[in-house]
This record gives structure tokens, sequence and C-alpha cells, in this order.
């Protein structure tokens, strides 16, 4: 279970954490979502949590910033959930998390809204993002990213929601709801470990396997 | 306000209409077979071809009458005998 925190969990009681961690057969992991607003911003707060154990999210809809992110090795996904920030991908940024081995999230979250002309218009920007992602061969994940409980809907709905509305072919669905997540937490494992140096290259102790 | 079979049927063709037009309305031969409203489950019948279009529609179906709602697919069989006995054994 990947839990989100409001305000990146600033006024999270250290017991409460405690206690969630606590609950049997979960593992939880957390995310840090950052919306910096400059790169200094961006730079500034990448600094304190390199060696975070939390998976680490940029959202911006500044581009200079999203390609800032994606070179940077500590950042695990970038972000184009909000419409506003879907409308800004580009094949630049998805090539560099390509390189980088790190993630594109995008969410259903604005395609079930009340409004009809909202809802066709957040579609359309999201089947864009998909098929550019596609095309490219692009390493991404979906959520839900829902705010109402009503809207939470089971994983395999969902794998069929992408694949007739946003022409994403059923494995590819699949993988983006279970094994990139698994893809994503093994990154985020693997930036912890000092021994790590990129994909495939580990430095290991004589006699370790 | 309790929900009826024909507003549940009526809500999952206006989702089909809504998200994939006549065309594909057309191919699944939708029937709604069983709902039982105090267990909380149905049996729709529709053609295999349009599984993923159905769960789908289903998925998107968001407020019946005012109330909102949540339908989520459990399983899908390829006859009704079968889902008839998982519906058994579901309910024991």
């Amino acid at each position: 279970m990947i839990v989100e925190l409001e305000n990146n969990g600033e006024k999270m009681r250290s017991d409460l954490k405690r206690r969630i961690e606590e609950i049997p057969n979960i593992n939880v992991k957390y995310r840090t979502n950052i919306n910096p607003k400059n790169l200094e911003s961006l730079i500034k707060k990448l600094k304190g949590i390199g060696q975070s154990s939390n998976i680490i999210v940029i959202e911006s809809v500044d581009k200079k910033i999203q390609i800032q992110a994606a070179k940077d090795s500590r950042v695990d996904v970038i972000s184009f959930s909000e419409p506003a920030v879907l409308k800004t991908i580009f094949p630049g940024v998805i090539s560099l998390t390509k390189q980088n081995h790190s993630f594109i999230e995008f969410s259903l979250a604005p395609i079930i809204v009340k409004n009809k002309s909202l809802q066709s218009k957040n579609l359309r920007n999201l089947y864009r993002g998909v098929q550019l992602a596609n095309k490219l061969n692009a390493n991404y994940i979906i959520s839900g990213n829902f705010d109402d409980i009503y809207s939470l809907r089971h994983p395999r709905a969902l794998i069929s929601v992408c694949h007739t509305l946003l022409g994403i072919s059923l494995l590819r669905a699949k993988n983006s709801f279970s094994k990139n997540v698994v893809s994503l937490l093994n990154r985020v494992q693997m930036r912890q470990d000092k021994n790590f140096i990129e994909l495939g290259v580990k430095l290991i102790n004589r006699g370790e396997i | 306000m309790p929900l009826n079979k024909q507003e549940i049927l009526n809500s999952i063709w206006a989702s089909l209409w809504k998200y994939f037009g006549l065309k594909e309305a057309s191919r699944v031969g939708l029937w709604l077979v069983d709902i039982n409203f105090l267990e909380g489950f149905g049996i729709i019948r529709f053609s295999h071809q349009t599984k993923e279009i159905v769960i789908s529609a289903l998925t998107l179906i968001t407020e019946i009458s005012g109330n909102k709602i949540v339908l989520s697919t459990i399983k899908t069989s390829g006859t009704i005998h079968s889902i008839q006995i998982t519906k058994k054994l579901l309910l024991k």
C-alpha cells in the first residue's frame, strides 16, 4: 500500500505512523509529493531527501522543472495526474525518464468528474498523454488518485477502462497497475543502497553472491 | 431511496451509450439475469466480445437516481450455470 500524506506528512505524528506500520499483512510505503515553484526550489527540496525511503514524486507545469526532475536520479516519478500538468507532457521528459529508469504517472481521477465538457476535455488530454507514452515505450504507472471514496474502483475494472477508453493493450494496462509499481518500489529500495551504482551495476563484497 | 431493476438497467445502458456510442452498444446484447438488492449483487449477461466494454461502463457509473453507487465486477464466466455456482459459494 502506498500512502500519500498531506503536506508530505509534516504534521503526521510518529505514533500514528508506527500504528499504520503495525497493521498485519500490509506493506506500507510512503510517497513524498513535491510541487516546486522554480528550479532553485526543486534543487533545495531534493537536497534534504536524497536517501529518503519514500517514493519521491515531482509534479510541475514548468517544462524546465520536469526536465531537471527527470534527469535527477533521486526522483522516482514525474507525475502528470492533474489536468493542467497533463497538458504539458512532451517527448523530451518521457525520454529522460526512460534513460533514468524512473516513471511517469497518470491518473484516472480527471475522467471521473460530473461536468461532461470537463470530462471529455480531460479524457482527450489523458488519451494524448498515454498514447505519447506508449509510442515512446515509456515506463508509466496509472493511479486512481480519487478524492471521493465512492470513486474508488478495483484495479481490474480500471484496467478495463484503460484498455477501452485510452487504447492501452490489456497486458500493458495490467503492467502499469502491478509490474511497473513493483519495479518502482525496487528502484526506491535500490536508491537507498549505497553499493548500488546504476541499474545492473552493484558493488559486492568479497564472497557475497 | 431503494433502487429498482429498471433503474439499474437504464443506467448501464446510459453509461454504454455515453462512453462507447451506438455502434458498440449494439454489440453488447445486455440482459439483467438476476439482481438482489439485499445481498448487493447481480448477474448480467452480455456478448463475450464486449466484456471489457461492459466492465468499463459499469466502472464509470457513479450514481443512479441521485444515489451514489459503485458497481464492481466480482467474476466473469462463460456460462450462467457456472456463475450461479460461484454466487452460491460467495453467499455461503
